[in-house]
């Protein structure tokens, strides 16, 4: 992911179109992504939009502590926390839990053709079966610059719990891809 | 050459090398462990595979939606522009109201299809009256876990129910506690609400009396869950 350029930004601030619109387009792939990854298709939009909304809104706040790219993946990862909050007051059904396994380990098998399309299509629909947290952190970390301190400022959670959900969420992946 | 499992690294320390978060040392003890030890390179791979797939997909180009920017965009960069502006706050609000009404309605109407009805037929028998229909913990990632009450209010009078405090008490040790106040249900409105309150890390849904009592202008209405 690029990052935004400090005179952009310094025009982001001031409310220049041209620069938010380059934030836009700088952001846009990623926060999508996650938003498809956490909601799904028919909400992503939904939580696109509300996250620019507040990046606009609070743009003039960013302090530059962290790298732009991390701040709005964080504003990201709350709208689409708040909007799984919501479905969930009103949905019934029971989320898989993220107990701690203990059994062993899924080796991926070496028949599969890594990174072709097929191998994707089976990730993709294996994440959509993680629970959320899982899912949330597996998502964060697709993006090379969210470091484990970055996703655990994102998910306001312990670096440990970051690092041992993130192990938990690739065993579990592993399993669904191979089958089990 | 196999190397006593003693002496193998934890696939969780694999899942972390990989990610480049460990120290230095470690790090390069690791990697030379992973020379002679096929089983934990074999880990290390199948992570590594995960790694790269999700990489791959989150490397998916978004649709794109050149309305929706241009409006964001134009409102925002008035907003900002205005920000000094007493009526900032209202602008933001419209900018919200009017983005969620234009692509929240595919959501809504779907959540619309997918909420359960308010029961109409089978509340004939007590004009006015509380349930309380299932109580759990749920646990949100970034808060405290909360001890949720799912209840259904219906107000089958010609008046205005006004509930003054909603008080809840369950065996976690804690008494009545007041969770919501000031609530009004119209005439024939069947209400579906939660009411939390925030638990212990590690508190669990315990046997007991869960109870939920609405003070009404007109008296208390009682409901409660046994969890055996
Ligand atoms: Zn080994």
């Amino acid at each position: 992911m690029t990052e935004l350029d400090v005179e952009t930004l310094r025009r982001c601030r001031r409310g220049n179109p041209a620069a938010l619109g380059m934030l836009y387009d700088c952001y846009r792939r990623p926060v999508y992504y996650l938003a498809r990854r956490m909601v799904g298709e028919m909400e992503a939009e939904d939580v696109c939009q509300e996250t620019f909304i507040a990046v606009f809104r609070s743009v003039a706040k960013f302090e530059g502590k962290s790298k732009l790219s991390t701040w709005v993946l964080a504003i990201a990862t709350r709208v689409c926390l708040m909007h799984l909050r919501k479905r969930r007051r009103l949905n019934t059904a029971a989320e898989p839990t993220d107990a701690a396994e203990a059994e062993p380990m899924t080796l991926l098998s070496p028949s599969h053709e890594l990174l072709n399309k097929e191998f994707l299509k089976r990730l993709a629909d294996a994440m959509d079966r993680l629970p959320e947290n899982q899912r949330m952190v597996v998502s964060l970390r697709s993006f090379e610059e969210m470091s484990y301190e970055e996703i655990a400022r994102a998910m306001n959670c312990r670096l440990e719990q970051v690092r041992a959900t993130l192990f938990r969420a690739r065993c579990r992946l592993l399993k669904f891809l191979e089958g089990h | 050459m196999s190397t006593p499992a003693s002496q193998h690294y934890a696939p969780l320390e694999w899942s972390a090398y990989l990610d480049g978060e460990l120290p230095a040392a470690r790090r390069n003890a690791m990697r030379e462990h992973l020379r002679e030890c096929p089983s934990c390179a074999a880990i290390l791979r199948s992570f590594e595979a995960v790694q790269r797939g999700a990489e791959q997909l989150a490397q998916e180009p978004a649709p794109t939606q050149p309305q929706l920017r241009t409006r964001l965009i134009a409102v925002s960069a008035a907003i900002i522009a205005r920000s000094r502006s007493r009526q900032r706050w209202l602008l933001w609000l419209g900018l919200i109201v009017s983005v969620v009404i234009i692509t929240g309605l595919t959501a809504a109407l779907w959540h619309g299809m997918t909420q359960p009805r308010a029961t109409t037929a089978a509340v004939a028998a007590s004009k006015v009256r509380v349930t309380l229909d299932r109580v759990l913990i749920t646990r949100y990632f970034v808060e405290p876990p909360s001890l949720e009450y799912d209840v259904t209010i219906h107000n089958g009078d010609a008046r205005p129910l006004e509930i003054i405090r909603v008080i809840v008490s369950d065996p976690l040790g804690e008494k009545e506690r007041p969770v919501a106040s000031a609530l009004r249900v119209e005439p024939g409105q069947t209400l579906q609400r939660v009411f939390s309150r925030p638990v212990g890390e590690n508190a669990q849904l315990r046997p007991g009396r869960y109870r939920i009592l609405l003070e009404t202008s007109d008296g208390r209405l009682v409901d409660e869950k046994v969890v055996p």
